[in-house]
């Protein structure tokens, strides 16, 4: 032991950070979009107007079958509940959901 | 929440917000990590080039097809003490305050260390089980028992007497309506206020004189309260600038909030306290939370005769009447409020002697502080300005004066008036019983030790 480890001070104190639960796992992948519905959610900030139609082409190009149903064919993700979301994926079989822009 | 649905989702954001997100996803139990694609802030720009859209696609395709998470299951995580060392007492203090500043679980002035010893000592101040949970606290969403609540009071310098204030505030903001989530996420610089109301105020000492709202070494417990509050934003909901909570500006009041009480001794002949009209009983003790987003002195309360009362009046509503299209969101409602305005007592006693009650101070406020609509076009932003069908002209900036808060504080003189002027978040004020410990009379008698004997009311 150092003569400075022999003098040293120590003070335990409490964590203020709160608790962690996690209550929820993220949903399984996809593995390939070919085929699959994908749904578009957005604020519709921030040139929305002009990256999810970018996006779209280039998704539409690389894979075969894809479905891609535009953000303004949903309510805007500022005027959403929550349970208004899961319910309106499901009702349009959405098997994946692109979210943006959080800019 | 698509992830909550089973559904897999990817977020595309800038650069620098990937903690946010991460953030959004922990305040909905997920742990605290997300699928993301961010971007260079540019290509969010008007204009800009889209070229990165393309050649991130990849990016985008793989958090919908193959991302994983690094935790994979359920499961609650508690934190355990912390042991930090120092050579001697000036080093051990130096490595706390860092340790805590590395961890974000600071607001960047020096903190008490809670110690087990000082945190024991200020759960004396309740009845309640230090486990027992009192609120989620966002953006991240962690849970703050009684014991958390309690740490935060310890770091902030507070007192055992002052913890069933801390705790009636932090449950009334856990109301969804108070909108403490968007608080702690907005970019718009709002805070809590938060009125203490009856007895108990004046016995934690809180003051009504001069300088009430603080700082006040002769009144600690408004700094001491409002501080814990911030504190559990910033240690357990994490919201911390750039990460979590995205207020442009911030200020000076999200360090120790906006705490307050009222001069009850000095309301004029029925005048009834806040929290009678808010509907408890008079002497009942309580807390009424809002969220404000200014402090605002308006010059000149001088009430003498009837044409300076009502110029005092009109000040005041000339410094009210103005286009903050705070007003006209989530408050424009029946129980929403523009504000409080903050009368000295030589204020109130002054208008009570002319004859002008509560409601009548409230009503000529209201009228008086309507503003044109031409003032709030062009729309910059339809959510600022009224819906078409709420619009008037000129437009109230509360639905009725009931929306119009006086809190009588500041002492026997009349010099100014302080409007707090609301902020975003809140859609109505917020009231929760102060429940005392059977034990309140031994931690009046400890804090006499302490601090010395209670001040006077109204100095």
């Amino acid at each position: 032991m150092t003569k400075e480890q022999q003098s040293s001070l120590s003070l335990e104190m409490a964590d203020s950070s709160g608790i962690i639960e996690i209550k929820n796992v993220h949903a399984p992948r996809l593995g390939d979009l070919a085929g699959k519905t994908i749904c578009e959610l957005s604020n519709v900030l921030w040139e929305a107007s002009r990256t999810f139609p970018a996006l779209r082409q280039t998704l539409q190009n690389r894979f075969a079958g894809i479905k891609i149903i535009p953000y303004n064919e949903f309510p805007r993700v500022y005027h959403f509940e929550l349970d208004d979301v899961s319910k309106l994926l499901k009702e349009r079989g959405c098997d994946g959901v692109i979210v943006g822009n959080a800019a | 929440m698509a992830e909550l649905s089973g559904i897999p989702s990817v977020v595309i954001t800038r650069e620098g917000f990937d903690d946010v997100v991460a953030n959004a996803f922990a305040g909905l139990g997920f742990s605290a990590e997300a699928p993301q694609v961010t971007f260079g802030a540019d290509l969010f720009w008007p204009g800009s080039g889209l070229g990165p859209v393309s050649e991130k696609a990849g990016e985008i395709v793989s958090g919908l097809t193959r991302w994983q998470p690094r935790v994979r299951e359920k499961c609650t995580l508690t934190p355990s003490p912390i042991k930090v060392q120092g050579a001697d007492y000036d080093n051990l203090v130096h490595n706390i305050n860092n340790l805590f500043l590395r961890n974000r679980w600071s607001d960047g002035l020096p903190v008490a260390p809670p110690t087990r010893r000082r945190v024991d000592w200020i759960l004396t101040g309740s009845d309640l089980s230090p486990d027992l949970v009192v609120s989620r606290i966002y953006p991240r969403g962690a849970i703050a028992t009684v014991e958390t609540v309690a740490i935060c009071l310890a770091m902030a310098g507070g007192r055992p007497e002052y913890l069933p204030i801390v705790l009636a505030a932090v449950k009334a903001m856990s109301d969804p309506k108070f909108g403490f989530h968007r608080m702690n996420t907005t970019t718009c610089s709002s805070y809590p206020v938060v009125v203490v109301s009856g007895p108990a105020a004046r016995d934690v000492r809180l003051g009504t004189g001069y300088g009430s709202v603080g700082p006040d070494p002769a009144h600690p417990a408004g700094a001491s309260i409002g501080r814990a509050i911030s504190l559990l934003s910033r240690c357990v909901g994490r919201a911390v600038p750039g990460t979590g909570t995205m207020a442009i500006f911030g200020g000076p009041p999200r360090y120790v909030s906006v705490v307050l009480t009222e001069d009850e001794e000095g309301l004029p002949t029925g005048w009834d306290p806040l929290n009678v009209e808010q509907g408890f009983a008079r002497n009942a003790n309580s807390v009424m939370v809002y969220s404000i987003s200014g402090t605002i002195n308006v010059p000149g309360g001088e009430v003498g005769d009837d044409a300076s009362a009502l110029a005092s009046l009109n000040r005041a509503a000339g410094m009210m009447g103005v286009p903050n299209g705070h007003y006209w969101t989530g408050p424009y409602n029946p129980e929403g409020a523009a504000g409080i305005l903050l009368l000295a007592r030589g204020t109130a006693q002054g208008l009570a002697r002319l004859g002008w009650t509560k409601q009548k101070v409230k009503e000529y406020l209201w009228e008086n502080s309507k503003v044109p609509t031409s003032k709030l076009l062009p729309r910059i932003d339809a959510w600022w300005v009224p819906a078409p069908e709420k619009m008037q002209e000129p437009m109230p900036i509360a639905m009725s004066p009931k929306g119009i808060m006086l809190v009588v504080t500041g002492g026997a003189q009349s010099g100014h008036m302080m409007w707090l002027q609301v902020g975003c978040c809140a859609d109505q004020p917020i009231n929760a019983p102060v429940k005392l410990p059977r034990n309140w009379g031994t931690l009046l008698e400890g804090a006499e030790r302490d601090l010395g004997p209670l001040p006077s009311a109204g100095t």
